[in-house]
């Protein structure tokens, strides 16, 4: 696993509207981390994935991504982030099959490059890991939310990305679907030696394999650290959701 | 002679409709069904204020149309409004532009005529035009093709790809806003938006294979509007009402034998 920071953020501050969405948030993330970030809703998880994507400005503070700053490099940034939304705005009957939006997963590496035979290896390579054959063929937007999961877990991991958003992944999954995908999701977190963020706002859903849980609330790190000391904090869930 | 009419116009409708079917796509994803009506209207106004300025009111028609396509990405974006608004805002902007050349325009009759083109009165240099425009289209399409429907799809998801969604994004309203404009001249503004509105919606009847629906979309523009010219030669009917009645019909046919209504109507 090669040495060094994955991202730093440094002193970022968000406002929208008016109001502080994330408040003077420092966080360092080192190469092949597991990281959960944790927080009731609207404490600014989505915003903080957002910003460091660059979708949102911050009015404040800098952040790196592998060395480079997102305000100069932010196109070849988002080229090793594979992002998974929390909800995709999107017409369930747009016209587009499973498999193509499989090879959307490839879209960005390159203007006029076409998809090569690498390309569809790596496809085909994820398809079958997924066992999602079956659905290689229907309409994206009809099939259930938990196969959009796994379909847009496959999506995001067959960009070959270095680093890894997964924004609230447990939506739309009974817990034993959330069980198997979490699964999915640590077994190519080993396997692809990913830098993973994962968001919820479920303590019930932070994986074993969480290097470190960060707790965001009302845009502030109220917490660093490992789940075990997070546990021994007395009142620990009036803490993080009242 | 009408021979020779009546193929210069089947070839006129095919050219034509296969660009207005793949951008008739692009408007029917992008849900900007209004952005044929506010184009048409400033290459009114443009026009109007050529005749007034005394400048060749053909051109204006076209800068001013092409112009104005320029400023509804701009205009949504900044403004954080859907481009829906940003297109109604624009639209009113160009009518009172309009407006306001009309009440300095001594005669008025002349605006229809010259604005709102024939497919009878095409002429070569229009041919070319559109054989170019279809050319520099196809280009686009081949080249870009991934990037667009990245973002035609989720333009976060695109941009998170590292894709320019912003210019691909302003390009590819560029082009909407150009075939609509070098078209509405030649072929007017009826038989523009029956080739843009219809096709794709047709297509969507049959297919969820975004490639498919693009081809689709372009055979229906291009077959409906054969059809549409070959029965009013025959019957010598209206061009532009006949095509825009024959393309419904199809519509019409096709949502009734859909086979989407067909695989999906248990489920929803
Ligand atoms: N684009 C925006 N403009 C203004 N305010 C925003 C914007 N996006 C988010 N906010 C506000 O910022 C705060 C944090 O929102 P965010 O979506 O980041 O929360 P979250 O932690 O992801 O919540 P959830 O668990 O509900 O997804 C909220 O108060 C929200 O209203
Ligand atoms: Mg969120």
């Amino acid at each position: 696993m090669a040495q060094g920071y994955a991202i730093r953020v440094k002193n970022v501050c968000l406002s929208g509207h008016g109001h502080a969405i994330l408040n003077h948030i420092d966080l360092d993330v080192k190469k092949g981390e597991f990281i959960t970030i944790l927080g009731p809703n609207g404490s600014g998880k989505t915003s903080l994935l957002k910003t460091i994507l660059g979708f949102y400005k911050a009015g404040q503070g800098e952040i790196f991504v592998n060395q480079e700053n997102t305000k100069s490099k932010i196109r070849s940034i988002r080229k090793n982030i594979a992002y998974m939304p929390q909800r995709l705005d999107m017409d369930p009957y747009f016209p587009i099959l499973v498999k193509d939006v499989l090879v959307m997963g490839r879209s960005g590496k390159g203007i006029l490059k076409r998809i090569d035979k690498n390309d569809r290896d790596i496809i085909r390579s994820v398809e079958k890991e997924f066992k999602i054959h079956h659905l290689l063929n229907k309409p994206f937007g009809l099939i259930s939310g938990g196969e959009r999961q796994k379909v847009m877990l496959a999506f995001v991991l067959i960009q070959k990305p270095e680093i890894l958003f997964l924004d609230e992944p447990n939506v739309n999954l009974d817990i034993q679907a959330y069980k198997k995908f979490l699964k999915m999701v640590e077994k190519i977190y080993i396997d692809h030696r990913l830098t993973v963020l994962f968001v919820t706002h479920l303590i019930t859903h932070i994986s074993e394999f969480s290097n470190r849980i960060v707790v965001l609330k009302n845009g502030h790190v109220i917490f660093q650290g490992q789940k075990k000391e997070l546990w021994e904090k007395k009142d620990f869930l009036s803490y993080i959701y009242d | 002679m009408t021979d020779s009419i009546l193929y210069k116009s089947l070839f006129i409708i095919i050219l034509t409709g296969i660009q207005c079917g793949i951008i008739g796509v692009f408007i029917f994803l992008l849900n900007i069904p209004f952005i044929g009506v506010t184009l048409s209207h400033s290459a009114m106004a443009g026009g109007i204020w050529g005749m007034i300025l005394g400048l060749p009111s053909r051109v204006m028609a076209l800068g001013f149309s092409l112009l104005s396509s320029l400023f509804i990405p701009p205009l949504s974006e900044k403004s954080r409004i859907s481009p829906n608004i940003a297109i109604s805002i624009l639209f009113s902007f160009v009518l009172g532009i309009a407006f306001l050349g009309m009440g300095l325009l001594p005669q008025k009759g002349v605006i229809l005529d010259l604005l709102w083109g024939n497919i009878l009165l095409v002429d070569s240099l229009d041919i070319i035009f559109l054989i170019f425009l279809l050319f520099a289209l196809g280009v686009f399409i081949a080249a870009f093709f991934k990037e667009l429907v990245a973002i035609l799809f989720n333009r976060e998801i695109a941009a998170s790809l590292g894709i320019n969604d912003r210019l691909f994004f302003y390009v590819l309203l560029f082009f909407v806003g150009a075939v609509i404009t070098v078209n509405l001249n030649i072929i007017g503004g009826l038989l523009l938006f029956s080739l843009i509105i219809i096709p794709p919606s047709i297509a969507y009847q049959i297919t969820y294979d975004i490639k498919k629906f693009i081809f689709l979309s372009s055979f229906f523009a291009s077959l409906g509007g054969a059809g549409g010219v070959i029965f009013s030669f025959t019957f010598n009917w209206p061009v532009s009402a006949t095509v825009a009645i024959f393309l419904s019909f199809i519509l019409l046919i096709v949502y009734l034998i859909s086979p989407k209504r067909r695989v999906y109507a248990k489920v929803d």
